[in-house]
């Protein structure tokens, strides 16, 4: 059921993703999640076109009542867009009572309640649609203010002038473990450092932001003041370590954080590097809450990234008026954001992009120079991505998608099949879905497994019905249109080893999911398989092991024997092409690939766009540029710093290749375009090679 | 055993090339004596003896009074603690933490624990005495610089035995004993977690060879060995804190086994100092509290009413015990700053 007949409602408004991490799913992250401390859910809500977040109201509210915080940025949006816009928020589910097992019901219905006033403004108005809210994972009531708060940024200082007449460019970087206080970020004097701001997420309020608290300059400075050298005592006596939900070491604390790595790859000034140039980087980091809360069960970050740019681009604004003495000054921004995902339609429409996307667009349509960097991925051949040909499926056989799960697996697996709406209901195509468990045994579900590609309203559900083996609930299957243009199949599966052993486990082993289509009109286009990815993030360990495609005909080896660098052959179903980060699909981002140093060749991961014919020049969903991601096959990982001031250490991944792209486009130094490589498929991995 | 028999062999098969039998009946030249009353023997000794030596002459004015302590105004009080003498004088008071207090200090078990990963090397390297990852900041080579290893190790052996008599009297259990989740990276020893010995040592170690660097740096710009003292006197702390810190990542140790450790060894390597050099040694009392070990804290305490200072439960009096010189310290001291040239 999709909509209550008697009211004509969606009677939630969370997505398939929500309704698994906060309903069954969440006794999966028992170990991680302290559930009495759920109060604050950040997340992202996207509205129909013409809705703005300011039709939620002002409405009052009451101490410990729920309540939807929106920072001012977000409520002073004032241009109603012709397309769907998306925009973080803080649900405050306020002094209730204990809130499991029934959160998520408890969730939609707050969120019903809230949207009251939205919904009003919808219906006066003759739009059509719904707010659809994606929750992120909870946030630990100490990092929260529960004032609301604002993302600002408060005024900065001007510093001694770089050089006559040339603006400073402010690299930006959103990361985890980011070493404020480290030498490299400080000027080429030594004596101040370089980061104008850094916005600690998951640290304890302030009372200023939403959550966290930032570090301008002056403080960074004073810090360095009182309590260097000693970098450990910076950071124990700074009051900005993480606040941890479950316990473990806060990610600065490491030998070598990912974000210790890009910040100083995108914008570090190494002892004897040259210095004059690297001075004319002002620099804005935005440490996102440590990915153990975050990586657990599926929980997105939308709300953690859209906040960060809207704090950049506000930091960006005091920075203008400090160096320039005019707000409006176009300073160049270039952002550096080395994530990834593996799920998503790869089109740029899912909400987070969009998301993204809008803020970009809007700062450059004030005429200020914006460049979003990200990585391609690494899934090119991690067998995460499968297609199933059109015709397979016209022909009404079933079409068996090999999901292999591998044991002792401590988080949820998810396996999404994209599928696009058709305009019109009349003949649209038809689908069943059987799954077969790797012993052989058939799994009930309280509904059949049937649906179509009939159009509805964004974030309406067909169908979303418990999956059960030998009576216990292992998993879970949804399908809802996610936006104007899809609908996403969403299978969940429990862990094949869940930490607390008296829950159900899912049998690992290779998965059978049979799609058939059963009538209507025969597709035009192959169905892309995509399963998220579930291994630990660099630096943590919470038990996730990688499902995989298992199938025959995947070439995963070259005649070399080596990987393949290159895209199977048609009949297969696991491809390596289009693997591309499925937040990164948009257009205005700039994707970055790597290569070997010492070969220049594309790595053996680094994700990739679709084919495409040669020559055809890289547009959005493609790489556009590429950098070193390892030294040689052998010496894997290129060298940045490590968390404390004088130590580096080897990274690989398109992660780290993407902050050498930054650093190049924020300084100008970017070589000129060679010659197109001779390998056309090269060229579509890679793009333009930037060193 | 054969070359018992082989020298046997051999004596009997050259012996006649010496000459006629010499029973000692008469004199047949001069006869060597070894000086008396001297310390100038002390190169004949094996290095074992010597070092047991120091280990037996810096114990000889040790002693402790386990459940009593020294009250300010005379007498004693009775506390559920240690007292720790040298030459009768307390140097340092450890009251015993309380079954609670170790509890809450499982937190900082399980935090360090994600570092495991990140020092494993350090860790497995530092199971017996970490004396390179002191020498590798001073610059010390084996051969050249005997002495001052021969320093070092003494610091150690006494360190280890002092360290065991508070170990045993409070009787403190290890992290794996109270958190079922600890699973220690490596083995635990078989005696109690308070004080911890490994900080004992290190700390120990920092402070003697941090005088060192002092008393090589006060020599004449152009005799001097380094051309700063301060950054590697702030390597050995920072060193030692890291070995001591090292032993709550593998899940040995509480933070406050640290700050207890810390102590003791600052007080030894303070009366190791003194016997050397000469000097006075300090009092301490630790009655811990909850925190973490940080070496900024426990080198920057504040200053008290009373003129002694205080950080998180570590209470230290001005350096008022007068020790003597102890001439095998001195020996080695000498011997030590002669392997120092600039």
């Amino acid at each position: 059921m999709s909509v209550d007949a008697a009211t004509g409602r969606s009677p939630q408004l969370t997505g398939a993703y929500e309704r698994w991490t906060y309903g069954p799913g969440l006794a999966y992250a028992g170990l991680t999640l302290d559930r009495s401390e759920i109060r604050y859910i950040p997340g992202m809500v996207t509205l129909p076109a013409q809705a703005l977040p300011s039709d939620f109201g002002r409405g009052r509210s009451f101490p410990g009542e729920a309540r939807l915080l929106f920072s001012d940025t977000t409520l002073g949006a004032k241009e109603r867009s012709r397309e769907p816009t998306s925009w973080p928020f803080l649900l405050d589910l306020g002094d209730a009572p204990v809130r499991d097992p029934s959160l998520i019901e408890v969730i939609n219905s707050t969120l019903d309640r809230l949207s009251e006033p939205l919904r009003a403004y919808l219906s006066e108005n003759g739009i059509a649609g719904e707010p659809a809210f994606r929750l992120n994972a909870p946030l630990p009531p100490a990092c929260v203010n529960p004032q609301g708060g604002e993302v600002k940024a408060r005024p900065a200082t001007a510093t001694q002038p770089v050089s006559s007449g040339s603006l400073p460019v402010i690299v930006a970087v959103i990361d985890d473990g980011i070493p404020f206080s480290h030498r490299n970020l400080l000027d080429a004097a030594g004596q101040s450092t370089r980061l104008d701001y850094c916005w600690l997420q998951g640290a304890a309020t302030d009372f200023a932001l939403p959550y966290g608290r930032d570090l301008t300059r002056a403080e960074i400075d004073a810090l360095r003041a009182a309590h260097g050298p000693d970098e450990d005592a910076i950071y124990a006596r700074s009051g900005a370590l993480d606040i941890l939900p479950g316990r473990g070491t806060p990610s600065v604390n490491r030998f070598g954080m990912h974000g210790s790595h890009i910040i100083d790859a995108a914008a570090g000034r190494a002892p004897g590097m040259a210095a004059a140039d690297i001075d004319k980087i002002r620099i804005v980091a935005v440490q996102l809450p440590p990915a153990v809360t975050l990586d657990t069960t599926g929980f997105g970050k939308d709300a953690y990234f859209l906040h960060a740019l809207d704090y950049i681009f506000l930091c960006a604004e005091e920075i203008a008026l400090a160096q320039c003495g005019d707000r409006k000054a176009p300073l160049p921004v270039v952002i550096n954001f080395s994530y990834g995902y593996t799920g998503g339609p790869h089109d740029g429409s899912s909400p987070l992009e969009r998301g993204l996307r809008q803020r970009v667009a809007a700062r450059e349509a004030m005429g200020r120079p914006t460049t979003l960097v990200m990585p391609s991925g690494n899934s090119f051949s991690s067998r995460m991505h499968g297609q199933i040909p059109a015709a397979a499926l016209n022909g009404g056989k079933p079409f068996v998608i090999p999901w292999r799960l591998q044991p002792t697996d401590l988080t949820p697996s998810y396996l999404e099949i994209w599928l696009p709406a058709v305009a019109n209901a009349d003949n649209a195509a038809a689908f069943s879905l059987a799954v077969t468990a790797p012993t052989g045994a058939i799994p009930t579900t309280a509904k059949p497994l049937v649906f179509d590609l009939a159009p509805q309203a964004t974030g309406a559900v067909q169908i979303d019905t418990k999956i059960l083996l030998n009576g216990q609930e292992i998993g879970r299957f949804s399908v809802e249109m996610v936006n104007e243009f899809w609908k996403r199949v969403l299978l969940a599966l429990v862990p094949t080893d869940p930490a607390d052993a008296t829950l159900p486990a899912a049998p690992s082993g290779r998965w059978g999911i049979a799609l058939q289509k059963t009538g209507g009109a025969p597709l035009s286009k192959p169905v892309a398989c995509r399963i998220q990815r579930d291994n630990d993030p660099y630096g943590y360990s919470r038990g996730g092991r990688q499902s995989v495609f298992d199938d025959p005909r995947d070439e995963m080896f070259g005649p070399d024997g080596a990987p393949s660098r290159t895209e199977n052959p048609p009949d297969s179903f696991v491809k390596r092409f289009g693997t591309l980060n499925g937040i990164a699909t948009h257009d205005k981002v700039t994707v970055v690939s790597g290569f070997f140093g010492d070969t220049g060749r594309a790595t053996d991961y680094a994700s990739a766009g679709p084919l495409r014919p040669p020559g055809q020049p890289p547009g959005a969903g493609d790489v556009h540029f590429s950098a070193i991601s390892d030294d040689s096959k052998a010496l894997r990982g290129a060298r940045a710093a490590g968390t404390r001031s004088g130590s580096s250490f080897r990274l690989s991944g398109t992660s780290v290749a993407a902050p050498r792209v930054a650093r190049k486009i924020a300084l100008g130094t970017l070589p000129p375009a060679p010659p197109p490589p001779q390998d056309p498929i090269e060229a579509i991995r890679l793009g333009r090679k930037a060193e | 055993m054969q070359s018992a028999e082989g020298l046997v062999i051999a004596a009997q098969a050259i012996r006649h090339a010496a000459g006629k039998d010499d029973d000692g009946a008469q004199a047949v030249g001069a006869y060597p004596h070894l000086p008396f009353p001297s310390h100038s023997n002390m190169p004949l000794w094996a290095g074992w003896v010597r070092n047991s030596l120091y280990v037996t002459d810096f114990i000889r004015d040790f002693d402790w009074t386990p459940g009593k302590r020294k009250k300010s105004g005379g007498g004693t009080v009775a506390f559920e603690g240690i007292e720790l003498t040298y030459g009768r004088k307390p140097f340092l008071t450890l009251h015993r933490p309380s079954a609670d207090l170790f509890r809450k200090q499982l937190v900082y078990v399980r935090n360090y624990a994600d570092q495991r990963a990140d020092r494993f090397s350090e860790i497995v390297t530092q199971v017996g005495y970490p004396t390179d990852y002191f020498a590798t900041i001073l610059g010390l080579q084996n051969g050249v610089h005997a002495h001052c290893f021969e320093l070092i190790a003494a610091t150690q052996a006494i360190a280890s035995q002092v360290e065991m008599i508070p170990k045993h009297h409070l009787a403190c259990l290890r992290p794996d004993r109270r958190g079922a989740n600890v699973m220690p990276m490596i083995p635990t020893p078989a005696h109690g977690s308070f004080p911890s010995g490994h900080a004992t040592e290190a700390f120990a170690v920092a402070i003697v060879l941090a005088g060192l660097v002092r008393t090589l740096n006060a020599r004449p710009p152009a005799k001097r060995p380094y051309p700063l003292a301060e950054p590697l006197i702030n390597l050995l702390y920072k060193q030692a804190e890291r070995i001591a810190v090292n032993r709550t990542v593998a899940g040995l140790h509480y933070p406050i086994d640290t700050w207890a450790g810390a102590a003791l060894g600052e007080a030894l390597g303070e009366l190791i100092l003194a016997k050397c050099q000469g000097g006075k040694a300090a009092w301490r009392g630790y009655q811990a509290e909850d925190s973490d070990f940080l070496i900024a804290d426990f080198r920057n305490p504040k200053p008290m009413q009373s003129g002694h200072t205080l950080i998180h439960g570590l209470e230290r009096a001005p350096a008022a015990i007068p020790i003597s010189k102890s001439p095998l310290f001195e020996w080695l001291w000498k011997k030590t700053l002669d392997e120092f040239k600039p």
